[in-house]
């Protein structure tokens, strides 16, 4: 194998982690705050791949501008999801939360295929072309892609790290009654994360659409990898979602050149396997966070 | 013995009549010509669910196959009715169905679903109940090669020969290119348009070199970093929509320029919403195109866009086909299952496809698929019986 050829394998497996990560952000805030699994996640990510299909058809202008206005409209409605269902079920049995987030997921999936039928939406415009850099190709959106990952990711560390509210939300990842006796306001905080998370899922989803197409089922073919690399990382743990994406993005693309993508699929779930057996709270997590 | 004689007042008598003119009026004949019992066909469509806008377009066919031969007075006299229920585009659903029409509707015959896997799954219906079914949108012949049916027939190109256009072309003006590359998805009717695909251009003199992604796959840089390697002058894939789309845009990232490229969903007009300026050069294949040029044709298309208001796509073309294909059968043996099954079994009739002709087994072997090419925006049967030029070699990615 070249070096050139290394590199290559090196920069796509960046470009399929970055988006991976993302999908695993939304989850990890989520659950870290709120200790909620929200099946429904992979239909916000639906909403902002769908959304910035539309800004793009309708109006003409460039996809770059759906990101934000995905987020935007992601946090919108996970405000409004998280005020009307979620917080009306949060002092009840795990397996009710669960239940509600599935029903929520099937709710979704049977708008959008109401709203845009089965066929594929997809669009031209944005970034075109690639650059090589010594030889490693890298196209304009996969580039765009791996920035916009880069720099979400960056700026959610940095708000969790630094930021009063991030501090907020850490204190309720912690213990939840430990921050409200601090005077932590539960509710908003909890309202915070998962219009993040949300947010950031459609976010994801608007990524995905500049570099694939969109269908109703789009996200839920992204989430599944998403719970694997939440799980790998540990449950609640930002920094060790990036990293397991990473690392997935990677085994994936070397795996898939080495065999073929099923063996991808089965190293990757194979190591998640491992994780569970030998480090259950996950490559970053804590212990007990898997309780 | 006294005989007693009943007479009927003018006011009973005309009750009586009026009665009768009322009951004949309530009669749902079709057409005011008909007395005869009506040909009822059933059809079990996807009119929801995520096949649903492409099988409306197939019952765009139905109905108007069927109003034109009702129109003309219907087969043997007797007019077409056509029973639709919705499978929702599931499998199953389209099973049951088809056990409705046969046993509650009694159906004559079934016009065939949209999609292989509902048409597969109502076959082993009419197998059971012996029914005769025309497999209007079923490309996937492994239906037919799996098990033995007997009832149901292919009538749509098989998909085996996927790639045969796109080679007829390499063959034309590929001078001097040695090394095609097939991609191809783990499923039944990829795996079998690949083989025949890498038996006929080892024919041709090529290399071949063949890569494979799991159903659903949507990462194909590793594939191109092996199509690069090998140095592949023409790219053929033959998979699903949505990872061709997913596989070009990769190819374009990636500053891989073919000298030729096909992928077999091209044809359909979402590439160029897809793909913009990028679909210049382009291959695809069609299973019939409303450019061909047979009296046939153009009359089916007039009348499509008369009713309709627009062009028809292939959808509505194979399912009229399929209509056709039962007016010649009924027509020739009547209203007779076991005649219309030896009817469909071995005669070669003409519709809009083509030449229908299915082998042993019940796969077509008549009806073949045309090679487009996107030029200019517009996508162009080009090879075979066109005139229409090639554009050759394929533009380099923009």
């Amino acid at each position: 194998m070249s070096i050139t050829l290394l590199f290559q394998l090196l920069v796509n497996g960046l470009v399929v982690g970055g988006l991976l990560s993302l999908v695993a952000l939304g989850l990890v805030l989520i659950f870290g705050v709120m200790r909620v699994v929200n099946f429904a996640h992979g239909e916000f990510i639906t909403l902002g791949a769908y959304a910035t299909y539309l800004l793009v058809s309708q109006t003409g202008l460039s996809p770059l501008i759906g990101v934000p206005v995905a987020f935007a409209l992601g946090a919108l409605v996970g405000w409004v999801v998280q005020v009307a269902v979620i917080a009306q079920v949060t002092s009840r049995p795990e397996l009710d939360m669960l239940m509600v987030t599935y029903a929520l997921s099937i709710i979704g999936l049977g708008l959008f295929a109401q709203g845009f039928g089965g066929d594929f939406r997809s669009y031209a415009a944005g970034p075109s072309g690639s650059v090589s850099l010594a030889g490693v190709m890298i196209g304009w959106r996969s580039l765009t892609v791996l920035l916009f990952s880069v720099a979400m990711g960056g700026a959610t560390l940095l708000l969790v790290q630094r930021a009063r509210i991030g501090l907020a939300l850490r204190a309720l990842a912690l213990n939840r009654d430990a921050a409200a006796s601090c005077g932590i306001n539960v509710v908003s905080g909890e309202r915070v994360a998962f219009c993040l998370g949300v947010g950031i899922a459609a976010a994801a989803g608007s990524l995905i659409s500049l570099i694939g197409t969109t269908t109703p089922t789009v996200g839920h073919e992204w989430v599944l990898d998403g719970f694997v690399v939440v799980v790998l990382g540990g449950m609640g743990s930002i920094g060790g979602a990036l990293a397991a994406a990473l690392a997935i993005g990677l085994v994936q693309s070397f795996t898939s050149f080495a065999l073929d993508d099923s063996w991808a699929k089965i190293i990757t779930y194979l190591l998640l396997y491992a994780t569970l057996l030998l480090r259950p709270h996950g490559l970053l997590g804590r212990r007990g966070a898997e309780a | 013995m006294k005989t007693t004689k009943t007479t009927l007042s003018r006011r009973t008598l005309l009750s009586l009549a009026g009665t009768v003119v009322a009951a004949g009026a309530a009669t749902p004949w079709r057409r005011s010509a008909f007395a005869a019992e009506p040909l009822k066909l059933g059809a079990s469509l996807s009119l929801t669910g995520r096949f649903s806008d492409s099988a409306k377009y197939v019952k765009e066919g139905y109905d108007l196959w069927a109003d034109q031969v009702n129109g003309k007075g219907g087969i043997a006299g007797r007019p077409v009715d056509i029973v639709v229920y919705d499978d929702e585009s599931n499998p199953d659903t389209g099973r049951v169905l088809a056990e409705r029409l046969i046993d509650r509707d009694g159906v004559l015959a079934i016009l065939g679903p949209y999609s292989s896997p509902i048409t597969d799954a109502m076959a082993t219906a009419t197998e059971r109940a012996q029914v005769p079914m025309v497999g209007t949108i079923a490309s996937d012949s492994s239906i037919w090669s799996r098990r033995k049916l007997h009832w149901s027939f292919q009538g749509f190109p098989s998909s085996d020969y996927d790639h045969e256009g796109f080679l007829k072309v390499l063959h034309g003006k590929g001078n001097g290119l040695k090394k095609l590359v097939i991609v191809f998805e783990e499923a039944p009717f990829s795996v079998a348009a690949k083989d025949w695909a890498v038996k006929t251009a080892k024919e041709m003199g090529l290399s071949v070199e063949t890569y494979s992604y799991a159903p659903g796959g949507q990462d194909f840089r590793s594939i191109l970093e092996h199509i690069v390697a090998f140095g592949a002058e023409a790219v053929s894939m033959g998979g699903y929509y949505q990872p061709s789309i997913a596989l070009t845009r990769q190819m374009i990232e990636r500053g891989f320029n073919p000298v030729a490229y096909n992928f077999i969903q091209a044809a359909d007009g979402v590439t160029k919403e897809a793909l913009g300026a990028n679909t210049e050069g382009v291959f695809g294949r069609s299973a019939w195109e409303a450019s061909v040029e047979t009296p046939a044709n153009k009359a089916f298309v007039a009348a499509y866009q008369a009713k309709f208001g627009r062009v028809p796509s292939y959808h509505s073309a194979a399912a009229y086909a399929a209509g056709q294909l039962y007016a010649a059968a009924i027509a020739a043996k009547g209203a007779d299952r076991a005649g219309i099954r030896d009817f469909l079994a071995s005669a070669t009739p003409e519709t809009v496809l083509g030449k229908y002709q299915v082998n042993a087994t019940g796969q077509q072997e008549g009806y073949r698929y045309v090679a487009i090419q996107w030029q200019g925006g517009v996508s162009k049967v080009v090879g075979g019986a066109s005139t229409a030029p090639i554009e050759w070699p394929k533009p380099k990615w923009q």
